[in-house]
């Protein structure tokens, strides 16, 4: 397990723990309307995943186990790992589950959060 | 532990050789044949080429649209995902064809089964000194 300082750069809007970066490649990127949050997990199904709001945080929960498959198999080659982890983000206030998409597509799990309206970027008139 | 691995794997059955990034990968054999699981998130069935030539078995999988589509307009926290590109080769025995193998993608990892075959080996032909 490893504990990383990457989410010190989202001060701003999240706040992350407990991120074991290889087991799960992901990229966290925003636009003007949205967060987003890319995480792979090839070969995860549907019911593996959880993505619940829980007190402000967003919290993602995969457990693909695979185990029973291996023993009757004769491996040349294992690099693939059984995922299992918990991924922790804070989110700013005013988000609510409305806000959150979840789509699990060519194992990547894609999660979308629209900005609340007080974030949306505004244009200023001149006056 | 890998090398050891590789190198039962080159006097049992096939060399690989591999580019670009190393997305995880299992390679393993039950009585029907050797099923290869190579870790592709992301990557459309168009993205991926399998051919076979020359007894080696090539898997090419670029990503088509990542780079037009990711522009300027995200700014990125993180970016932890890399692979773009995926190229890796598989030397087969000589006796396996096309028909042999069966190509699959679900939910990002491209599974190919390479099946037994009973097919006769041809003697070898002795040639004779003339």
């Amino acid at each position: 397990m490893r504990f990383e300082s990457t989410f010190d750069l989202l001060n701003k809007f999240f706040d992350g723990c407990c991120i074991e970066k290889d087991v799960a490649k992901t990229d966290i990127y925003e636009d003007d309307q949205a967060f987003y949050i890319d995480i792979e997990v090839p070969g995860v199904k549907k019911e593996a995943v959880n993505v619940k709001l829980d007190n402000g945080h967003l919290v993602i929960d995969v457990k693909a186990d695979n185990e029973e498959a291996e023993n009757e198999y004769r491996y040349y080659e294992k690099g693939r790992v059984n995922l299992i982890f918990t991924r922790k983000y804070k989110l700013p206030n005013g988000i609510d589950e409305g806000n959150i998409k979840v789509k699990l597509e060519d194992g990547v799990l894609a999660i979308s959060i629209s900005k609340p309206e007080k974030m949306l970027p505004k244009t200023i008139l001149i006056e | 532990m890998r090398y050891l691995t590789r190198r039962n794997l080159w006097d049992d059955v096939f060399d690989s050789f591999f580019f670009g990034a190393d997305s995880r990968t299992d390679i393993y054999e039950d009585e029907k044949g050797i099923t290869f699981e190579i870790e592709v998130p992301g990557f459309k069935k168009e993205d991926i080429n399998v051919e076979l030539r020359d007894h080696i078995l090539t898997v090419n999988a670029v990503k088509k649209e990542e780079s037009e589509q990711k522009n300027d307009a995200y700014h990125y926290y993180v970016k932890g995902r890399k692979n773009v590109e995926i190229r890796r080769s598989y030397r087969l025995k000589n006796d396996v064809t096309e028909e042999d193998i069966k190509v699959k993608l679900e939910d990002g990892v491209l599974k190919i089964n390479v099946l037994k075959n009973n097919r006769e080996i041809p003697a070898p032909k002795q040639i004779l000194i003339e």
